[in-house]
């Protein structure tokens, strides 16, 4: 067990792709952390570059404390699940997981102990002469868990490996792999663009996004789910993370007497903050008559609407999930705006009716409309 | 699909053309082997006879000049094939999975080797083996029938290493895996089908060549078809001898072909059976 540390990894592929730029990121001793972020944005060539099957072309890379980077992946004591699962077709369960202890010259019968052991503990033992292509995607799934925990590496490395899976079974996976993880505390490092699995699964989330020069960083904002969730430090994370999305307003702050109220641009709506909101929000001042950009879950919202302030539309189309119901509908004024609110079921409007609804400016987010970043108090 | 009667007729009736065309000249040949000499070009063709041996017998029995050359064919090709693989499953490794510059233009490069007339190498070769005193040898014959064995094996090869998933050897390797390792024991027997297919052409091509042994073999070291071939030579074309030895030399590729074809098609489909 180990700490996993990148330090300035930088990775420009042969035919000039700029993939990693600027990426310092610890992986803490026992601790699962989940790279997240579209496709395209350097998750695998990071996990790839972790397992020494890329080589970097700016950076370092440690295990344990001990500089890895000029090392290969099989003197790196790592494990690798892919996506693919990459078993070995021509052997049977029992010669997959025994492969790479026999490439570390471990004794016979100690590598019987523990490729039963991990046989046992996934549930492999039915099938422990079976080949892979006679088994289910499930089944394959923990065949490279078991080929990855039999070798006690200091830690894992997988890249999307319950992406092959069909619905139910990645969540049953995504259970058991937690616990595995519980149970083995080794540091994981875990590739997924699914961001339930991101936000169910890691101890802590790193948001990657994919990166145009090298004076940028694929690295957005690495902490744990509930603070990646409630206090996105960029446009880009606060959109990508939640589901349904964020929603964005341009809006411009104005002060009236003693209250301070979000206009929105175009239209004489308005959302008043209360003064302890406004106070809250210290920052606003320096933002009076400018445009910047409000960030609204679609939890925020509030319907009916109590406040004297909000929004005007009409429903576009509604969508009821049984615990949840959703209300979409274009802010007038703002054509491209597309406005997604959760609501309680019971009050769900008709389609195409006139509708008012509030914002509830203690949950929202602000923005600079330049650099994208957050504003805080 | 349903077709009518006559287009069923018609496509039976290619069919048989097609028969005709290829296995009837096999067929006269075989037959030319065991007939009576005053039978060979009789119009219309004499289809009842007593079979003879006088032909076979000659080739193979007494004098049995023909004998050797079946077992000298049989060393040369298997030596092709033995000293082919060592050296083109590396290459074809190499060719598949580094991105070495102008990789495409050493596979066209090889290609073309295929496509040259074997005569055109003849006179440099014949002149190369006898100044470092192998001509006659059957080395000789092994090492220039690697010119054709050689550029074919690595292209087919190539192509069933392409067909192996490449995180199946960075599997291996994060396991601690040498390049030799993954070579012998993930990726040989994966692709083991290729392997016996790309022998099987290997060994069918130096078996049929008669070119290169034409001219570096000496009278012990002949293959079959030289052996053949030299009947032409003799006062008067010997047809009963030609046809015998000729079938006998059909008969090995034939063998191996009716034993190996479950490998030539899983070998040939193997992109698309992979789950
Ligand atoms: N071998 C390669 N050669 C050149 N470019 C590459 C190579 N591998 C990846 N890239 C590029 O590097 C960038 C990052 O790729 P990477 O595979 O790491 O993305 P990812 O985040 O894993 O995406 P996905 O979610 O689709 O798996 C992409 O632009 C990709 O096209
Ligand atoms: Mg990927």
């Amino acid at each position: 067990m180990a700490t996993l540390s990148f330090q300035s990894v930088g990775k420009r592929f042969g035919d000039g792709t700029l993939a990693l730029s600027r990426v310092d990121l610890d992986v803490k001793d026992g601790e699962f952390l989940v790279l997240v972020g579209p496709s395209g944005c350097g998750k695998s060539t990071l996990l790839r570059s972790a397992a020494g099957l890329e080589t970097l072309t700016e950076g370092r890379i440690a295990i344990g404390g001990r500089d890895v980077t000029d090392l290969g992946p099989g003197d790196r004591d790592i494990a690798m699940v892919f996506q693919n699962y990459a078993l070995y077709p021509h052997m049977d369960v029992y010669e997959n997981m025994a492969f790479g202890l026999g490439q570390r010259k471990i004794p016979k019968d100690i590598i019987r102990q523990k490729v039963e052991q991990a046989a046992r503990t996934l549930d492999l033992m039915p099938y422990i002469h079976k080949k892979p292509g006679t088994l289910s995607g499930g089944q394959r799934q923990r065949v490279a868990m078991g080929r990855a925990i039999v070798r006690d590496p200091q830690c894992f490395l997988m890249d999307e490996p319950l992406s092959n899976l069909d619905a139910k079974l990645r969540v049953q996976m995504r259970a058991e792999l937690k616990l595995l993880n519980a149970r083995l505390g080794v540091t994981t490092l875990y590739v997924t663009h699914d961001q339930v699995e991101a936000m169910t699964m890691g101890d802590r989330v790193a948001v990657l996004r994919p990166v145009s020069d090298e004076s940028q960083s694929n690295l957005q904002q690495c902490a744990a789910p509930r603070e990646l969730y409630e206090k996105p430090v960029n446009l880009f994370v606060a959109g990508f993370i939640g589901s349904p999305a964020m929603n964005f307003i341009t809006v411009r702050p104005v002060r009236k007497g003693k209250t301070l109220r979000c206009t929105i641009a175009g239209t004489d709506m308005t959302l008043p903050l209360t003064p302890q909101q406004a106070a809250a929000r210290p920052f606003l001042d320096q933002w009076i008559d400018r445009d910047l950009i409000l960030g609204v879950r679609p939890e925020a919202f509030l319907y009916p609407n109590p406040t004297s302030g909000g929004l005007r539309s009409e429903v576009l189309i509604t969508e009821m999930t049984g615990a949840d119901a959703y209300v979409f509908f274009e802010l007038r004024g703002t054509a491209s705006n597309r406005i997604t609110a959760r609501i309680d079921p019971r009050h769900l409007p008709e389609r195409g009716a006139a509708l008012e609804i509030g914002v509830d400016m203690e949950r929202v987010h602000f923005f600079d409309p330049g650099s994208g970043l957050a504003l805080r108090g | 699909m349903t077709r009518s009667v006559p287009a069923k007729a018609a496509v039976y009736a290619l069919m048989l053309l097609m028969l005709v065309v290829f296995i009837g000249p096999i067929f006269w040949f075989v037959l030319l082997a065991i007939r009576p000499a005053d039978t060979f070009f009789t119009m219309p063709p004499v289809t009842a006879f007593t079979p003879i041996w006088d032909s076979v017998n000659y080739a193979f029995g007494d004098p049995g000049n023909n004998l050797p050359q079946l077992l000298n064919s049989l060393i040369v090709a298997a030596g092709a094939v033995m000293l082919n693989l060592p050296f083109s499953l590396p290459a074809a490794y190499a060719l598949s999975r580094f991105r070495i510059k102008g990789r495409k233009h050493l596979m066209m490069w090889y290609l073309g080797l295929l496509m040259a007339p074997p005569v055109a190498f003849l006179i440099p070769y014949s002149i190369l083996a006898s100044a470092v005193g192998l001509k006659g040898s059957y080395f000789s014959m092994i090492l220039i029938l690697q010119t054709l064995t050689i550029p074919f094996s690595i292209w087919l090869l190539r192509s069933f290493i392409d067909e192996v998933p490449v995180e199946i050897e960075e599997a291996a390797r994060v396991d601690g895996a040498s390049t030799a390792t993954i070579i012998g024991r993930i990726v040989l027997p994966l692709i083991l089908p290729g392997v016996i297919v790309t022998s099987m052409f290997a060994f069918v091509f130096s078996w049929n060549n008669a070119a290169f042994p034409l001219v570096l073999s000496n009278r012990e070291t002949a293959t079959l078809p030289v052996g053949t071939l030299r009947y032409f030579g003799t006062a008067g074309v010997t047809w009963g001898f030609i046809a015998a030895a000729a079938v006998a030399a059909m008969i090995p590729p034939m063998l191996i072909f009716l034993a190996l074809d479950r490998y030539v098609v899983r070998g040939l489909t193997f992109g698309s059976v992979k789950g």
